[in-house]
Formats: structure tokens, C-alpha cells, sequence
């Protein structure tokens, strides 16, 4: 058993670590702070500067202009950014999720078409899954397309769309006919947000931003060149897509966010003399909670370099981690009791923020069942 | 890097869990289990334990000690009598201590250093058997920490109430103890001895909820009520889920500290002490979980959720309490200002 990385693993996190201190603000998000708008400026410059530095995707093939990073490389990536309160950059979703779908189902031509200026920051991705009758349940979608010669016809609507509003292009999943298995008769299709007849409208959340939205599709015409895989077919991408999203990174990148909870509630109760027995224990135990969820993420990467696929494990670390860390997030505001109304910092963000964590890509609802019926077994 | 566990292993592994199941085989039936019933329990551990050389892993590699109480605590709801954590840790102090070794006679060495940690006065399981009960002299600030015995039981040992039926428990009372000192250990050392007393706790924490998790996982797929098992209902069932990923995550602390022993020895006794932590809080809590979805079955007696369920709790409570543990990981954690970060 050994958990250390490999030397080179190492030398890769400290050059990254190296950039990221010459070149990130250290208070970048205190400057944003509330507006949408600085922050996906903000993100999308920063997708550019990883883009120039060579690590717009690391992970890609180096055909692609990837690094054809291992699992370790990856992790020591994601591991170094989180530290540092790095931000992921507007183009995660693409990046990590769309670009490995088309690796594996896109033609030649789509591939070449989409993939650089994904890769270069010039064009940034949403993904339109989810409706107001299909969350969860996401085979409930109702958005129709219509082949219409060799175009394919959209109507419909998207929400919770994140980060439409700053991206050029998005994917969406539409039902193309109605089979006996719900999961049947749906089709992968991608297709720019100006399009005539896509309309965008921002939702306000909780945190007082705007980062997701509805789309509405009203006659949307789509060449049938920019669906991927086949017609009906869409089902068996999307899942590969979703697949895509689990892994260590996205696991380090979560118990990042946990780290920046606990840490930030310790040196302010510090500040304040907060230092008695009940305190500590509580302290002690988020620290607990997050070195597990640090440690789940190696179990995960120790999994990948093995060769082995994220798979009902991811479920389980989702499930710990985002659990903890919404739990952190009030457990800070608990702690700082009367000193969580501060002037200076915004206390409270956090926890409106984390309130996503056990709700987006896959609710800790659905990763129970999972669990439930596919690691323990349970019964039906 | 590789987390993977038992491949190289995994034969001692299951030759020690079917030796701890074997030699619980007949469990403790009366409710106030007899002294001599719990000495015969103790004793019938005991045995194959010297026959089998297990004594020596005492001295051997940290996670081999970690899995092997983990195993033995999973064996089955009957939890030993025999004070598998305390007999290691004791033969791995008496290997190390300066000096010549003490006549301790036919006494079982019974190892309390977890306490000391915390400035705790140390309780200890009395089986029956004849045991020397081996601490730690007061905390101090010296380099050099003087390693003491006392009959146990015997005068300055107050027998104290406990959930765990099988371990009988004393509290040593380092007022009026009459005590013998086998020698002195650095201040290094001792506190090593200490984390990996704290970490075996921790072991045999998991192993018990995960024998605990089994059982009732096991028990509501076959229990029908409505017309199916009870576990196909989403409150029971997300119920178990929390626990599993909860012992999962207990998994990865432990195992992890373990690893520390010898790659971040710097930091062993604070992941030791959170890794007890965290066992304390999740194996209570899925002791409590056992008993709720059994039913009236798992408040019946015959089922043996008590074994488990009493031994958790004394083992989580015992100095340093998980309450403790979180205090001393928090303590440290406001000094250093910043979170313990894992070796790379």
C-alpha cells in the first residue's frame, strides 16, 4: 500500500503550483464577488491563460493538443488548483465532459470543426439535459426534434443550463420518437446559442448570481452533420458524457472546496479567541471529514491507474463528499455564530454556494439508489 | 501509488478472521455474563493465538496489526473477550523499552496508553485471567517517559460500569496505585505507542461496523413486511447507504494512518487520533442504526446486537473519547492554521 505520488507526478505539481502563484490573484474571487458577469469574464480569461501556459487540457490526446496526461498527472493537476482556489474555467464542461464524447462517437469533421477552439478558450460549451419535467429523471425529456431532410428541428426548452449565457455552443439532448423504452429515441445534438430561434433566459439563485438559465427552442434547425452518433441513439452518449464527469479530478476539485471551509472557519475562529474544547472538537471533526474525502479521491485515481473506470465508486465519494461539504458550510456559519456578520467577508455565500453540491450531477438522492442497488445489492 | 489492501496479505487476513470466528463460536449466552464465562471466552482466543505464533505480528508492520483487528472485530456479532488491541500493544512496548525485560510471571501484558495522550487516567479490560496493566507515568515535559505495571486487577483499580459485557473494565487510580516501573521509552516513542494504540482502536471500531452494517443489510433484504423486504423502502435503505459510505470513508482514515506510521511518521498521531475520531462517531451511529432496523428483534437478546453495539461504545469512549480525539486534531489544527495535509 502506498499513497505516495511518483516523483514525476511531483515535479509536474510543483511547476503548476509555481504558475499559478505568479499568476492568479490570490483575492480573485473577493474582487468578483457578485457579478455574473466579471465572473465568466474572469473564467473564460483564465481558460486562456491555462490555454497559453500548454494545460488548456491535459488530459486530451496529443493528437487533439492534449498532454495525454496518466491519472496521477491529472489528479497532481486538479489536486494543485484546488489548493490554490484555482477557478475551474468556463470550459470544464466541454473540456472534460463533450470532448471525450467526441473522441470516442464523433466524426472526423466534427472533431476537427469543434475541438481546437474548444481547446484554445475561443469557443466555450453548456450542456442542455435537464427540463422542468426531466431532472433526475432525465429520461422524461420532452424537447422534439424533427428530421426535416438533413436538418433536425428543435422545440422545446432546457433549465438550469449552466453558464449559457457566456457559451457560443451547447449540446442538448432532444426525443426524436417515442419507443417503448424511454431511454430509446433520444438524440445527442450540438448547436450555437445564437441560433435563430434559442432564447435565453437567466435564473437568478439563491447566491444572488445568475449562472444558469432556460433555454427555449422554437424551430431551432440543426444540420444533421452536428448530431452526434446516431439518431436515437443519444441516450448511449449522454451517458458516456455523464460517465466522463465522475473521476478523481472532479473529486479533488470537491474536497478542495471543503478544505477552503474548514481552513477559512479555523483561522477566524482563531482570530477571535474561539479557541475552547468545543470548538476544537468540532473543528477536529470537519478536518476529519475532509481528509476523507481527500483520501476517497486517491482511492478513486489509485482505481484509474489501475485501468479501471470511475464506476459505482464515484458514487460513493460524490455522496461523501458533497454531503460533508454542505455540512461544513453551515458548520462554519454555527461556529462563527454572531461573528458570521461580517463586513469584511461574505460568510454566507459559501453556504448559499455549496447548496448545489448535493443537488447538481446526480442528486445525493439518485447516488443513494445507485449505491444501494449496484454496490450493496439492497433489494428492489 | 497503490491503495489497494489485501492482495499481499489477504491469506493471513482470512486465516485470522476464521480464527477469531472459530474461537467465538459459543457465545456468551447469560445476560450478566459470569466471570468465568468471560475468562473461558478470553481464554479460548488465547490459546490458538500462542499456538499460532500470532503474538509476533505484535512487533511486526502497523497495517498488518490495523487489518488483523479490523478482521478479528468483523468476525461475527460475538466480539472476543480476549483484549486483542490491548495484548499487541503491550508485547510492542515491553519489545521496546531500555532495559532488561520485567518478570511479569503467567500475566497477560494489558496495554492502556491511548489515555495518556489526553492526561487521562487509563481503564483497562479485566477478563479473568491474571494481567499486568501497563501505562504510562504522567505526561510530564521530559525527554524520557517511564513505562509502569500494576496488578491487574488490584489495589488502585476501580472496577467501572461498561456497555461491553464481555470486557469488564477498570480504572486505574494513579493516586493510590502500587506500581512497578519496567524502564523508560523516549518521549518519541512513547507517543508512537500511544497513536498506534489510538489507531488499533480506531481498526477494531471499523471492523465492528462493518459486522454491524453486514448483519443488518443482510437481516432487511430478508425481512418481508408490506410484501417485501424491508430495505427495498427508501427510508431504511438511504439509511443504509449513509452508513456505508460513512465506514467506507472511516476505511480510507484508517488504513491511511496506518500507511502514516512509517511514510508521515511526523503526522501519525494526529491522523491516528482522527481516524479514532471519526470510528467513534459513525460506529456509535451505526450501532444505533443496527438496533432500530432490526426491530423488536434487534432489542431481543438472541440476535447479539448487544456484543457489537456494547463494545463500540466502550471502545469509543474510552480516553481519548472521540470528543477528545476531535479536540486534540482541532487544537492543532487552529495552532498550525491550516489543515493537515496528506504526504506526497
Amino acid at each position: 500500500m502506498d499513497y505516495s505520488f511518483s516523483p514525476a507526478a511531483k515535479a509536474f505539481g510543483a511547476e503548476v503550483r509555481r504558475w499559478i502563484e505568479a499568476t492568479l490573484p490570490s483575492d480573485w474571487e473577493a474582487r468578483i464577488g457578485h457579478d455574473t458577469n466579471a465572473w465568466f469574464a474572469f473564467q473564460r480569461e483564465w481558460d486562456r491563460l491555462l490555454h497559453a501556459q500548454g494545460w488548456g487540457a491535459i488530459f486530451w490526446p496529443a493528437e487533439y493538443g492534449g498532454l495525454d496526461a496518466d491519472p496521477e498527472h491529472r489528479v497532481m493537476f486538479a489536486k494543485v488548483l484546488a489548493e490554490h482556489n484555482a477557478p475551474e474555467g468556463l470550459g470544464k464542461l466541454g473540456k472534460r465532459a463533450l470532448a471525450p464524447v467526441l473522441f470516442q462517437y464523433g466524426t472526423a469533421e466534427q472533431k476537427a470543426r469543434f475541438l481546437p477552439p474548444m481547446l484554445s478558450g475561443e469557443v466555450f460549451w453548456a450542456q442542455g439535459f435537464s427540463e422542468p419535467n426531466a431532472g433526475s429523471d432525465l429520461a422524461a425529456l420532452r424537447t422534439r426534434g424533427t428530421v426535416d431532410g438533413d436538418h433536425l428541428v428543435i422545440d422545446g426548452q432546457k433549465v438550469w443550463t449552466s453558464f449559457v449565457a457566456a457559451c457560443e455552443w451547447m449540446s442538448v439532448l432532444v426525443r426524436t420518437s417515442d419507443e417503448s423504452s424511454r431511454q430509446r429515441g433520444i438524440t445527442f445534438a450540438l448547436l450555437p446559442t445564437d441560433a435563430p430561434g434559442v432564447t435565453i433566459r437567466p435564473i437568478a439563485q439563491i447566491t444572488g448570481r445568475n449562472e444558469f438559465a432556460e433555454v427555449f427552442f422554437d424551430g431551432v434547425r440543426v444540420p444533421l452533420s452536428d448530431v452526434i452518433g446516431e439518431i436515437g441513439d443519444g441516450w448511449t452518449v449522454a451517458k458516456a458524457l455523464l460517465e466522463f464527469e465522475r473521476g478523481a479530478e472532479q473529486a479533488f476539485s470537491r474536497s478542495a472546496y471543503m478544505r477552503n471551509a474548514v481552513a477559512q472557519t479555523a483561522v477566524e475562529l482563531r482570530q477571535a479567541g474561539r479557541t475552547g474544547a468545543g470548538e476544537r472538537a468540532r473543528l477536529g471533526r470537519l478536518q476529519a471529514a475532509f481528509l476523507g474525502a481527500e483520501l476517497n479521491s486517491l482511492r478513486l485515481l489509485a482505481g484509474q491507474m489501475s485501468g479501471d473506470s470511475p464506476g459505482d465508486l464515484s458514487a460513493v465519494v460524490k455522496l461523501q463528499q458533497t454531503t460533508d461539504w454542505i455540512a461544513a458550510t453551515a458548520e462554519h456559519l454555527h461556529l462563527l455564530g454572531p461573528l458570521s456578520f461580517s463586513a469584511a467577508a461574505d460568510h454566507f455565500d459559501r453556504y448559499f454556494t455549496s447548496r448545489s453540491a448535493t443537488i447538481a450531477a446526480g442528486s445525493s438522492e439518485v447516488q443513494r439508489d445507485i449505491i444501494a442497488h449496484r454496490v450493496l445489492g439492497l433489494p428492489r | 501509488m497503490d491503495t489497494s489492501t489485501d492482495e499481499d496479505h489477504a491469506a493471513l487476513f482470512a486465516a485470522f478472521g476464521a480464527l477469531v470466528a472459530d474461537a467465538t463460536r459459543r457465545p456468551v449466552r447469560t445476560v450478566a455474563a459470569s466471570p468465568d464465562e468471560v475468562a473461558a471466552h478470553a481464554t479460548a482466543l488465547d490459546r490458538p493465538l500462542r499456538a499460532g505464533g500470532w503474538d509476533e505480528v505484535a512487533t511486526g508492520d502497523a497495517f498488518v496489526l490495523t487489518r488483523l483487528v479490523e478482521v478479528a472485530a468483523a468476525a461475527g456479532l460475538q466480539t472476543p473477550s480476549y483484549p486483542l488491541v490491548e495484548t499487541w500493544l503491550g508485547r510492542r512496548a515491553l519489545a521496546q523499552v531500555d532495559g532488561d525485560p520485567p518478570d511479569l510471571g503467567d500475566r497477560w501484558p494489558i496495554a492502556g496508553f491511548g489515555a495518556w495522550l489526553v492526561d487521562e487516567p487509563p481503564s483497562f479490560p479485566s477478563v479473568g485471567p491474571p494481567a499486568a496493566a501497563l501505562y504510562f507515568a504522567a505526561a510530564g515535559s521530559g525527554d524520557a517517559v517511564d513505562l509502569m505495571w500494576t496488578d491487574l486487577p488490584g489495589p488502585g483499580l476501580s472496577p467501572v460500569g461498561t456497555p461491553d459485557r464481555t470486557q469488564p473494565r477498570h480504572r486505574l487510580d494513579a493516586d493510590v496505585v502500587s506500581s512497578h516501573r519496567i524502564g523508560t521509552l523516549p518521549r518519541a516513542t512513547a507517543e508512537l505507542l500511544a497513536g498506534e494504540f489510538v489507531l488499533l482502536e480506531a481498526a477494531e471500531l471499523l471492523g465492528l461496523a462493518t459486522v454491524l452494517f453486514d448483519t443488518t443489510a443482510r437481516y432487511t433484504g430478508e425481512r418481508i413486511q408490506f410484501g417485501r423486504p424491508i430495505s427495498s423502502f427508501q427510508a431504511p435503505r438511504h439509511r443504509l447507504v449513509d452508513h456505508y459510505v460513512a465506514i467506507e470513508t472511516l476505511r480510507s482514515l484508517t488504513y491511511y494512518a496506518s500507511w502514516a506510521r512509517s511514510a508521515d511518521t511526523a503526522n501519525f498521531v494526529e491522523h491516528a487520533l482522527g481516524a479514532k475520531g471519526y470510528a467513534a462517531e459513525h460506529a456509535c451511529a451505526t450501532a444505533d442504526t443496527s438496533i432500530q432496523l432490526h426491530g423488536a428483534m434487534g432489542y431481543s437478546f438472541e440476535t447479539g446486537l448487544q456484543f457489537p453495539v456494547g463494545r463500540a461504545y466502550a471502545r469509543a469512549l474510552a480516553a481519548p473519547s472521540g470528543a477528545q480525539c476531535f479536540a486534540a486534531t482541532g487544537e492543532l489544527l487552529q495552532r498550525r492554521g491550516s489543515l493537515l495535509a496528506l504526504a506526497e
